[in-house]
């Protein structure tokens, strides 16, 4: 280790003397771009994008692979890789990767997609695992970020309440290890601004840690993980940890791409378990996934009667202040259960079962709106799900059963209706006494209970230049909800059009509007409920001037109306421009953004450029402007290095943000480096 | 006092909710109602310019019921005859109870410009009827035409009542919508329909809907829709049994609920 230390240093000296290498790729960060733009604004697609960069170094072998592999590949759509399986089983093996176009769904777009990511050549990667073989031919990459904003906040200043008790730098250490599809492993240190950094209370020695090792694809045991890991099956209504896709302009989205058993690899805090799983093939076509996990959890309390008792679980991985560092992880959680899978290329059928017990009771808390939520101990999950391809027709859903508890099942149908129009549909019905803590199924709501809807969407291609998208979603939430004191619905409605004459021009529209009800904001001696309207005008281009300059511009506008006051607006317009030549060392980005906005309520967030693997969705509220520049230099070969600057500008403030994140003036600046060493 | 119930919700939706559009038959209805550039019999109560790809005469019949009422339903009727490249249609619909009611009969007259272009005229005559109460008759024009820009790509816009006719009794404060229909329609393939309307009544805001006609077999088409203003969805499905057509639609509304309906009908 220390001789590799010595030679990134000597790396770092030479490095302006190392030959100029191809750039980073492109692709993914173009790829993880287009998905991030069609997501909310919460997701944290670390994970894939190492996927994406994992298989791009190792592409899959389309003659031999799985659904759950190809699933990983998010932009593969159940029904293509249904067809797939069903092309090779009656046509034989792939000869030619040409020979995708004759597969039906295969869209040349999906095709220019899959095609960096894709082989039909059994690879002649060594992946006996040795001693020799794992230090010979594995893949290191560590990752070392540091970041910080530069105004001090009022969190750290001398406050005598509570206040931030540690620094505001915030590190990110992640070294990863991958040999062949055989073995990976992982490390990952975090510290979040405002923590402490090494040895602080409940702290060994970081803030978080997390790692894991796995051996994979050994003989009948194709997957085995120490340490965190996430688990992800069928419709994500049982048993499903970490991010789902949910609706999004991708309107097959909501058929979920589950991928079973994975290693962790994020710095999420939350979105994980920890412990020990495997997925173990007892039969033809039938696997067995066990596993066991014991975890601590950050959870507020409540004294009832003088016990103390679980209210919520914190899921934000913040530990800044006193009262944040004392509800750290005082809360245990175990869990264990399995998971049988039996699949065909056409059927695939799986049942869940597993048990969650805490070591505190918990309280549904004070609110009419919480009477169904989870009260005591423990809980015993079950559920089944399905997908089946009839022709063009790929059928999936799941049921879910908390045990004493309620019922929740979701179903739906992918069709292929020509082979320009695919349509979608999804029914669901979640019960309010649903009681799931490892639930992301497609919901309206950010947790899938206490919510029934119906969903349907339309992707057209008439042709290679047009691409169109519509959906819309109808929602009842039977029970009251957190400010919503009454029975309520609603519904959503998107349209997009993408126009894209050229490699090198493309134009988006995108129209979104959503109704919902709230309570009234006047004081009334009985909250009634008032009609809540956003909507969203989107419109933005894409375009290249050379090889080396890429522009976009957007403008969006935003209008928030409830009950009968006015409606109020928020715009954001933009200008990015990005530099990459292809033999250059060095290339960077620029955004300048102006933004006004009414009110938080007509905030409006857009995804922004950031270092690998962090992601950022900026968030455009108040007046003002936004600015960032990225840049990235390949130092050496196996090293590179990131930059990032960003600031917001804020109009007529004397203050920017709230409570102990206060700010005096108008600005608030970031700035973020990061370095990788792959080795 | 239900029935009295009854007539004030019939009142009350169709003077605001604006009862513009009379059932379009369970197709086009299943399609949520994005008819404007759709070929259909029921385009006589939709874009009149689409009765021009019918190649024999044709009868139609659409019941459609409301179920938060015992009686409220619709009755539809509809007759294509072509003719030298001309169609001649008629139409008549009734809605309400026994105690209110509503007729809409009307006779149109298409004409096809070559094989792309098609134009329609259509007078209606309108009738209220409230037991002990009074009536009210008078009289509106729909207008349309229809455009094929490509195989695939056809157009479609309609006018309701441009000239803002109004019933003449001064008892009667409901009024005929003038509104605006402009559509698009994707022909996929031979077995798909892709639909879209914007309508624009005057006194109300835009509404868009959506719609897929998909002919799973021969004899079976499955549809489904969606429309904006109120959001409401649609499913039907077709068989198509030689000459004789059967539709089913359902229709659902967060206010009304369900409003199932049914046609048939039968080319010559």
């Amino acid at each position: 280790m220390r001789f590799r230390l010595l030679v990134l240093f000597a790396l770092l000296l030479i490095g302006f003397a190392a030959k100029a290498q191809t750039q980073e790729d492109q692709l993914i960060k173009d790829l993880i771009e287009s998905i991030a733009e069609n997501l909310p604004e919460d997701y944290d697609l670390s994970e894939l994008q190492d996927r994406l960069t994992y298989y791009r170094k190792h592409p899959i072998n389309l003659n031999n692979t799985t659904a759950e592999e190809l699933k990983t590949l998010v932009f593969l759509s159940p029904l293509q890789i249904s067809n797939l399986f069903e092309h090779i089983r009656k046509n034989g093996k792939l000869i030619d990767l040409l020979e995708l176009q004759s597969i039906p769904e295969f869209d040349i777009q999906t095709i220019q997609r899959l095609l960096p990511f894709a082989t039909l050549e059994q690879s002649a990667m060594v992946d006996k695992i040795t001693a020799a073989n794992l230090l010979k031919y594995g893949n290191n990459d560590l990752i070392l970020r540091y970041g910080r904003v530069i105004e001090k906040s009022k969190g750290y200043t001398d406050l005598p309440g509570s206040k931030y008790l540690g620094t505001p730098d915030r590190y990110l250490f992640r070294y990863r290890y991958t040999y062949s599809n055989r073995v990976s492993a992982s490390l990952v240190f975090e510290k979040d601004a405002g923590e402490h950094f090494f040895r602080g209370p409940k702290q060994k020695p970081f803030d978080f840690l997390s790692g894991h090792i796995a051996f994979l694809n050994t003989g009948r045991f194709k997957k085995i993980v120490l340490g965190d890991y996430t688990m992800q099956f069928g419709q994500a209504l049982t048993l499903w940890s970490g991010f789902a896709f949910g609706k999004s302009p991708d309107v097959t989205g909501v058929a979920k791409r589950d991928v079973g058993l994975r290693p962790y690899t994020s710095a999420n805090e939350f979105a994980f378990l920890r412990g020990a799983a495997m997925t173990v093939n007892i039969a033809k076509n039938i696997d067995f996934s066990p596993f066991v996990s014991h975890r601590k959890l950050d959870a507020s309390m409540t004294t009832i009667d003088g016990v103390n008792m679980v209210s919520t679980i914190n899921e934000t991985g913040l530990h800044r202040t006193q009262s944040e560092i004392n509800n750290k992880n005082n809360l245990e959680q175990t869990v264990y259960g399995g998971v049988l899978q039996y699949r065909t290329s056409a059927l695939s059928i799986g049942a869940v079962a597993y048990h969650t017990s805490f070591n505190r009771t918990f309280t549904p808390g004070t609110g009419l709106y919480r009477i169904h939520n989870f009260t005591g101990k423990e809980l015993t999950n079950v559920g089944a799900h399905y997908s089946y391809t009839y022709k063009n027709f790929y059928f999936f859903g799941e049921f879910g059963k908390s045990l004493d508890a309620g019922l929740a099942y979701v179903n739906g149908a992918l069709v292929s209706l020509s082979s320009t129009v695919s349509a979608v549909l999804l029914h669901r019905n979640y019960q309010k006494n649903y009681h799931n803590f490892f639930n992301q199924a497609t919901a309206e709501a950010s947790e899938a209970f206490n919510e029934k809807g119906f969903y349907a969407g339309l992707n057209i291609n008439p042709s290679k230049v047009w691409s169109i998208q519509v959906y819309g979603d109808y929602f009842k939430f039977p029970w009251l909800r957190f400010r919503v004191d009454a029975p309520s619905d609603g519904y959503e409605f998107l349209g997009q059009v993408t126009y894209s004459p050229t490699k090198t021009f493309r134009a988006i529209l995108r129209y979104k509007t959503e109704v919902k009800q709230q309570n009234t904001n006047l004081t009334v001696p009985f909250n009634y409920l008032d009609e809540v309207k956003r909507e969203n005008y989107r419109a933005e281009v894409k375009w290249a001037v050379g090889k080396s300059f890429g522009f976009q511009n957007r403008v969006e506008v935003v209008q928030f109306r409830k009950g009968d006051a006015k409606a109020e607006f928020g715009y954001l317009a933009y200008q990015d421009v990005s530099y990459s030549p292809l033999s250059s060392r060095l290339s960077g980005n620029i955004r300048v953004a102006y933004f006004n906005t009414a009110s938080y309520d007509s905030r409006i967030y857009a995804y922004e450029d950031d270092v690998l693997y962090n992601f950022t969705f900026g968030l455009y509220n108040g007046k003002g402007l936004r600015g960032y520049a990225n840049l990235k230099y390949r130092l050496a070969k196996r090293i590179d290095l990131w930059g990032r600057y960003a600031l917001y500008n804020y109009d007529n403030v004397e203050t920017v943000g709230s409570g102990l994140d206060e700010i005096n003036g108008k600005m608030k600046s970031e700035m973020r480096i990061q370095l990788r060493y792959q080795f | 006092m239900r029935k009295f119930l009854l007539v004030i919700i019939i009142v009350f939706l169709g003077v605001n909710k604006s009862w513009s559009q009379y059932n379009q038959g369970a197709r086009l209805t299943a399609m949520g109602n994005a008819s404007a550039a759709v070929y259909d019999i029921w385009s006589l109560n939709a874009n009149p310019a689409g009765i021009t790809r019918l190649n024999s005469p044709m009868a139609a019949a659409n019941y459609a019921r409301y179920l938060f009422g015992d009686e409220l339903s619709e009755q539809n009727f509809a007759f294509v005859l072509p003719f030298n490249g001309n169609f001649a249609g008629l139409s008549v619909n009734r809605y309400g109870i026994s105690e209110y009611n509503e007729i809409k009969a009307g006779l149109g007259l298409a004409k096809k410009f070559g094989e792309d272009l098609s134009i329609g005229v259509k007078v209606n005559l309108h009738q209220i009827k409230i037991t002990n109460y009074g009536d009210a008759t008078t009289f509106s024009v729909d207008a349309g035409v229809n455009y094929a820009l490509s195989k695939q790509i056809g157009l479609g816009l309609y006018v309701n009542n441009p000239s803002s006719q109004t019933y003449k009794s001064s008892n009667i404060a409901t009024h005929i919508p003038t509104v605006i229909h402009f559509g698009a329609t994707y022909t996929a393939s031979n077995k798909l329909l892709v639909a879209t309307t914007v309508s624009k009544d005057f006194d109300q805001k835009f509404d868009v809907s959506v719609g897929v006609d998909y002919r799973f077999y021969e004899i079976l088409s499955l549809r489904g829709g969606i429309s904006a203003k109120p959001f409401k969805q649609y499913v039907g499905i077709g068989l198509n049994y030689e000459k004789l057509v059967l539709d089913v639609a359902v229709q659902s509304h967060p206010q009304i609920g369900y409003t199932p309906q049914i046609g048939l009908s039968y080319a010559f």
